[in-house]
């Protein structure tokens, strides 16, 4: 199988190849990033990132999978660590640590997330849900927010977080069980 | 079903029927230059001939160093030789009277 003609413009470094393929990607790469973040100024940092990172090691891409997944991989890799590096809560000034119990859903953001593509009617309910998927360990945060707000299958998550689908079905199923004890304790504190 | 688990259910279910939010076009533009930026940076030579270059510097140094150290080393023995030549003397010429 030869290499994609698209593909051998982005690795001579063709600018028309890559302005396509920003116009083919960024929409993805930004709602991946801000589905993961919950965080607008940051998710167009993160997307910034990837195509810079694209730009740069595209001479890597081995075509094992397509340059749409390996695309995505990086955004999944790159909001992660800006997860991991706190990079959000230096921004936005959240303080989790005066919560102390994490296992409670009482966080109190000081810009409760809103995402723009949310109905109406289901506002006020997916703000708190995503306040309690920002609570989940990173792998479970993952596979839901792929599967939920990017409509992803489990067979594509797996491929994107380099596992395995049983392991994908894992994260989903202790996610779901972990988001419904966070919401009942929610429920007992606020709407009851 | 109680009324907690229905709000649980529904709560669990807001994300239905979201939709992708909309990039902001300056964002769109700042991918564009984005894209334009690797080649204007492009390192001018391959990064192993960066390494090889610091490597061949550091050689440098590290010999000139050594070099210097061993110079003053020998420096210092000649400096102490002659009064060492002469205490042999003296003591040679000492046991030669007896």
């Amino acid at each position: 199988m030869g290499i994609a003609p698209e593909l051998v413009k982005l690795r001579e470094g063709d600018e028309l190849a890559f302005r396509q393929l920003v116009d083919q990607h960024q929409n993805r790469v930004f709602n991946t990033a801000l589905g993961l973040l919950q965080h607008h100024e940051n998710a167009q940092d993160v997307t910034q990132e990837v195509f810079v990172e694209v730009f740069r090691s595209i001479s890597k891409f081995r075509g094992d999978s397509t340059l749409s997944t390996w695309i995505y991989r990086i955004t999944v890799q790159k909001a992660l660590g800006h997860i991991r590096s706190g990079k959000r809560l230096k921004r936005s000034g959240t303080i989790f640590g005066l919560f102390g119990n994490e296992s409670q859903l009482n966080i109190q953001t000081n810009q409760p997330f809103d995402h723009p593509g949310i109905q109406l009617e289901n506002k006020e309910r997916a703000t708190i849900l995503f306040k309690a998927i920002a609570l989940l360990p990173l792998n479970q945060r993952t596979a839901f927010t792929l599967h939920k707000v990017e409509g992803l299958s489990q067979n594509e998550i797996a491929v994107i977080m380099s596992t395995s689908v049983s392991s994908v079905e894992s994260h989903l199923v202790r996610a779901r069980r972990n988001l419904r004890e966070l919401l009942s304790d929610y429920y007992e504190q606020n709407e009851k | 079903m109680n009324r907690k688990e229905t709000w649980i259910n529904e709560t669990m279910n807001a994300l239905d029927g979201i939709r992708p939010a909309a990039s902001d076009p300056e964002l769109v533009r700042k991918l564009y230059s984005t894209a334009s930026e690797p080649h204007e940076n492009k390192d001018l030579f391959p990064r192993p001939v960066y390494w090889s270059v610091a490597a061949g510097i550091a050689l440098l140094v590290t010999l000139n160093v050594l070099t210097a150290l061993h110079f003053n080393r020998n420096h210092t023995n000649l400096k102490e030789a002659p009064a060492a030549v002469a205490t042999e003397y003296l003591t040679y010429l000492g046991t030669a009277k007896l």
